[in-house]
């Protein structure tokens, strides 16, 4: 039995609700259906090609030519080299950052708080040029200043180039994630780190026994993002690519699927491949979730 | 908890969703009744093309043209390919000359054999015409050609007592004279991210990637010709008497450095280098590009057409556009009123209108159009863009960086992109001759 005002309720829960689903559907659900749909198709033409072409249905064999592709498979190769560099080090460094900040060592802690939350806010595009800059011989101080002191390092080159976009992403991430931590550390009770400073526990100890195990659901969250944001690993490569092509058109699985729709103009393999890089990113966001909250547990 | 895990699964397939949406398939083009209202949209990435359009608006009231800028390079072709596909596709645009087969044959292009192609064939040379006319069809006016030259510091060649060499064995000569007379300076590049240069020379050498016989393509990349050019280019590279650089920033900067006293390119260069290396003014010179045998030969590395896409609203005032800009000497000084660029008529006749408007104190008063001239008329006439040079030229740059180090032999990287090419053209569906 519902009474007018529950009615009333759910009414305006619908109305507020509406937006998102809208929105959720027309920018999300939408273009997953369509890809799925492209993905079944391939693009065909005959003779030399002039007489136009047409679209033919081609089953799950787009799906099949990803898998078999090396340079697809080879995507995920260094997306794992990728994360097994840049996850310890990003979060690593964003909680001994956070505890730093926490602790009664620093003054002027916004200060520090927004110096190191900036790069974050920095347009991809400008970041990019920097970068562009810093890595590329010739116009890099960084460069002349190593290869003054003897040390000649090609950042751009095939081997380098997984520690240059991890680099990358540090700089971009470090400041967001310790935000996070910090905020997670602000609402540790007092009472606790009360007790362990009676106890005698010192700074280093309060802080591994204390507070890194009362903020772990932050962490978790932060490692999750972060490897299903190292899945769709894009930008950082293609800052890179832009200014030496060493690593190649397909060095991570996005940029094996732009290289597939507007390089070789075979948008049927590019939805397929992009439909796997999604499954892949929700296994493995499966995975992380059920690992940290196993381990979480006391 | 599923609340975190929806929301991670929406932002891994947000991403997705991006990049594949607009990539729709909506061929349909635009019914033939919207064609009269005078209204042409431009799109062109190319100096001097606000100009174009101003120019002409001035000349010619019953027509509008609105200038759109685009980005150069990849991110054009997808933009257009995108538009095409989306209907809101350009009433004339520019497609340089390897990428023109491509959009032809993905049916993104209308085709110009009942408007434009008499205009084509009476202005440009067999050389040129052969990279716009294909499978018996017009698909784009040509507006610039590219012929090779060489491109050297005076200076430095005199002060060293090195000749300017003739020959592609002079030209090695060359090279390890330079290295010799400064260690730090090279004789030459060869690009590690664009193939564009040494599929030219591959041109120039004889070389004819792609041929069409009746209804099937040929290809090969892997002739003898191209052997000789890519062993010998390979070879200089390896034995470091070369550069092996980015074709953008770095390539400059170590001509900015000094560090590149020598190089090929096109006639677009001569703008290019005085604009970028200004304080170099009155160093360089420019020579015929090194032959084989002796005997002048030639190709083009770069060069652009105009081209209407399917689904153009008014392809008839198009036309008209495309006609001035291309082959009207009104429209050639447009292009070229800034005074910056060297770009270099396709329709030889303009070639006066061109050199009229480019400052040579920069190459000490040299007539930079007369070289480029007999280059020109030089250009080995058979050469065809293949119709998936997108696919050719991946394959080629992603090996281009590890020829330098010597881990792969520059004719492999041929040999692998014609395996590739071929292979891609047979899943488009198209006959490729064994």
């Amino acid at each position: 039995m519902t009474t007018p005002s529950a009615r009333a309720q759910r009414r305006t829960a619908t109305l507020l609700l509406a937006p998102f689903f809208i929105l959720f559907a027309a920018v999300t659900l939408a273009p997953l259906v369509y890809a799925g749909w492209m993905s079944l198709f391939t693009t065909h033409t005959s003779g030399l090609g002039f007489g136009g072409t047409e679209e033919v249905f081609a089953g799950l064999d787009n799906y099949v030519r990803a898998l078999a592709d090396p340079a697809f498979r080879g995507g995920f190769l260094t997306i794992a080299a990728y994360v097994a560099i840049y996850i310890p080090v990003m979060i690593g460094g964003a909680l001994v950052l956070a505890l730093l900040l926490d602790s009664a060592l620093t003054r002027a802690r916004t200060f520090f708080q927004l110096a190191l939350f900036l790069p974050h806010a920095v347009p991809g595009l400008i970041a990019a040029l920097i970068w562009v800059y810093l890595y590329t011989p010739g116009l890099s101080p960084v460069i002349d200043f190593l290869g003054a002191g003897g040390l000649d390092i090609d950042f751009l080159s095939a081997d380098n180039a997984v520690f240059s976009a991890a680099n990358i992403a540090v700089w971009e991430w470090i400041g967001y994630n310790m935000v996070i931590f910090y905020a997670a550390l602000k609402a540790v009770p007092t009472e606790a780190l009360d007790a362990a400073k009676i106890d005698g526990a010192g700074q280093i100890r309060t802080a591994l026994s204390i507070k890194v195990p009362m903020i772990r659901p932050a962490i978790a969250l932060a490692v999750l993002f972060t490897v299903i944001g190292s899945v769709q690993l894009f930008t950082e490569p293609k800052v890179i690519y832009s200014a030496s092509s060493s690593i190649g058109s397909s060095w991570t699985p996005n940029m094996f699927v732009q290289t597939a729709a507007f390089t070789h103009n075979d948008f049927g393999l590019a939805a397929a491949a992009s439909l796997l890089i999604a499954l892949f990113a929700a296994l493995l966001s499966f995975l992380v979730t059920r690992f940290s909250r196993s381990r979480s547990k006391p | 908890m599923f609340r975190r895990r929806l929301a991670a699964l929406v932002c891994s397939v947000a991403a997705i969703g991006l990049l594949t949406a607009g990539c729709g398939d909506s061929d349909s083009g635009t019914p033939t009744a919207e064609k009269g209202t005078r209204k042409v949209t431009f799109w062109s990435f190319v100096k001097g093309s606000d100009e174009v359009a101003k120019a002409f608006n001035r000349t010619h009231p019953d027509i509008n043209v609105t200038f759109e800028a685009v980005p150069s390079g990849q991110e054009y072709y997808s933009k257009l390919t995108n538009a095409v596909k989306a209907g809101t596709a350009p009433d004339a645009a520019v497609v340089e000359y390897p990428q023109l087969p491509e959009f032809a044959t993905q049916g993104k292009l209308e085709t110009l054999s009942d408007s434009l192609a008499p205009l084509v064939k009476e202005h440009f040379p067999q050389s040129v015409r052969q990279l716009v006319e294909l499978g018996g069809q017009t698909w784009g006016v040509p507006r610039d050609a590219a012929p090779l030259m060489l491109y050297y510091r005076n200076d430095f060649f005199k002060s060293h007592k090195i000749s300017v060499p003739k020959t592609w064995d002079a030209y090695r000569n060359m090279t390890a004279q330079v290295k010799k007379a400064d260690p730090k300076a090279r004789g030459g590049v060869l690009y590690t991210d664009n193939p564009g240069l040494l599929t030219a020379l591959a041109w120039q050498a004889g070389s004819q990637w792609f041929g069409t016989e009746k209804d099937s393509w040929k290809v090969s990349l892997d002739d003898a010709p191209s052997r000789k050019v890519a062993d010998y280019w390979g070879d200089l590279a390896r034995e470091d008497l070369v550069t092996s650089v980015s074709s953008l920033d770095p390539f400059w900067t170590s001509v900015q450095q000094n560090r590149t006293v020598a190089y090929v390119c096109a006639s677009w260069c001569a703008g290019a280098q005085q604009a970028t290396v200004a304080d170099q003014k009155g160093k360089w010179s420019v020579a015929p590009v090194p032959t084989w045998d002796g005997k002048p030969a030639s190709a083009m590395y770069g060069g652009s057409s105009f081209v209407i896409p399917k689904g153009a609203k008014n392809s008839g005032a198009a036309e008209e556009f495309i006609k001035w800009i291309t082959t009207d000497p009104a429209g050639m000084k447009a292009w070229v009123s800034s005074g910056t660029s060297s770009m270099f008529p396709a329709d030889p006749k303009l070639v006066p209108v061109t050199k009229a408007a480019f400052p040579t104190d920069y190459f000490g008063g040299q007539d930079v159009y007369a070289v480029g001239s007999k280059s020109y008329a030089a250009v080995r006439p058979g050469w065809t863009w293949g119709p998936v040079m997108g696919t050719t030229n991946t394959a080629i740059v992603d090996q281009l960086p590890k020829v330098a180090q010597g881990k792969v032999k520059l004719f492999d990287v041929l040999t692998g992109a014609q395996q590739a090419t071929v292979k891609d053209m047979e899943r488009r569906g198209m006959k490729v001759a064994p």
